[in-house]
């Protein structure tokens, strides 16, 4: 079962007092800010690797991440709930590095294609992260990662948010700034594109 | 219902976003349709391998925190609240340096049109610039002796608005 975005607790096991930690560290409290971020350090990391699948990217952009709350907390207005406007800002720490490493794909793809590139050189990242290759290897976690690579950073991240996150269609409008109807779309179609990519794998 | 509209529904209930009225339809139209099993299971297969390949966080919170907050407190101790990177120290290097060689190369080719000046010119490369603390913020000052009018020359260097900008005195 995916997790749910309930209250974190403090090491006591007792819930946190989230609107006053937020209402602290707005007024510059460091602590209040480690507390704040030592109990949603975990939820951070897991949006962030969902969304990049590579542990070191996730690890730095998880910090930047944190800087950017700091930085931004100050807008936060409290009219959502504290973890719907975290998990936004951090999608888009997300989807933004998912778009510029994309953008970088597209052009080492461009590059491959060149009629003066030599046939036998090494076989580039690009082409490796497509599904048929991976199946080669027969290693189903490159499989399954590089069907959802295949899926577009906003497809892949709704999903994310749902399956592992296990936010609600509302939640997830809310963080990604859309309709229900359209994480309702997203949803299916990510599914039903990640089925067809995996079906060997049955 | 067709089976596109069967299948979205599947989807919506799966997330336990479908309606109690509409779950009732889908189930009727599932017990007729048992082909649509195999789907079910393989998204929930899909969801199942997402959360099983999730890695665990590699730092411990108390170490990432260590980590944001010493970044946090040196972006505190610039001026605008912004993160100094190794490049925007180089910028500012960079551009004292291409100011000062502008500005000796426009002093030299004033100097030079006069071969009667050859003397000068020798002179001139003789003169010796001295580069001077002040506590005037952002600014750099340097210190010479024109070898023509015999004048000592205080040159300072202020940045301003991400622009360097000269002023003799």
């Amino acid at each position: 079962m995916p997790k749910h975005a309930s209250n974190p607790v403090n090491t006591d096991g007792e819930p946190l007092d989230i609107p006053r930690l937020v209402n602290k560290a707005q007024a510059g409290d460091e602590p209040a800010f480690g507390e704040l971020m030592q109990a949603y350090h975990q939820r951070v990391y897991g949006v962030l690797v969902g969304m990049v699948r590579n542990a070191d990217d996730a690890r730095d952009l998880s910090q930047l991440a944190w800087i950017k709350v700091w930085n931004k907390l100050h807008t936060f207005k409290g009219d959502a709930d504290f973890y719907t406007w975290l998990y936004r800002v951090t999608t888009y720490v997300g989807l933004d590095f998912i778009r510029k490493r994309n953008r970088k794909r597209e052009i080492e793809l461009l590059d491959e294609m060149r009629p003066d590139r030599d046939a036998n050189a090494e076989v580039a990242p690009s082409v490796m992260s497509r599904p048929d290759y991976a199946a080669q290897k027969g290693e189903i976690r490159d499989v399954f990662d590089a069907a959802l690579a295949t899926l577009s950073p906003e497809h892949q991240t709704t999903l994310m948010l749902r399956e592992v996150e296990g936010l609600s269609y509302d939640e997830i409008a809310k963080v990604m700034k859309c309709r229900r109807g359209t994480v309702m779309s997203r949803i299916f179609y990510a599914r039903k594109s990640m089925q067809e990519k995996l079906k060997d794998l049955r | 219902m067709n089976r596109k509209k069967a299948e979205q529904w599947l989807s919506m209930a799966l997330d336990g976003e479908l309606s109690a009225r509409r779950r009732a339809r889908l189930d009727a139209y599932l017990a007729a349709h048992p082909e649509l099993d195999d789907l079910r299971n393989d998204w929930q297969a899909i969801g199942d391998r997402y959360r099983a390949a999730m890695p665990p966080c590699p730092q411990t919170p108390e170490a990432a925190w260590h980590d944001v907050r010493r970044a946090i407190r040196v972006q505190g101790d610039l001026p605008h609240g912004e993160i100094v990177t190794f490049q925007d120290r180089m910028k500012w290097a960079g551009a004292l340096a291409a100011a000062f060689l502008v500005m000796m190369g426009a002093w030299l080719l004033v100097q030079s049109p006069d071969p009667g000046r050859v003397g000068t010119i020798a002179a001139a490369d003789r003169t010796e610039v001295e580069w001077v603390e002040t506590d005037l913020p952002d600014a750099m000052s340097m210190v010479y002796e024109d070898a023509e009018t015999g004048l000592t020359v205080i040159w300072v260097l202020v940045h301003e608005n991400g622009e360097e900008d000269g002023h003799a005195g």
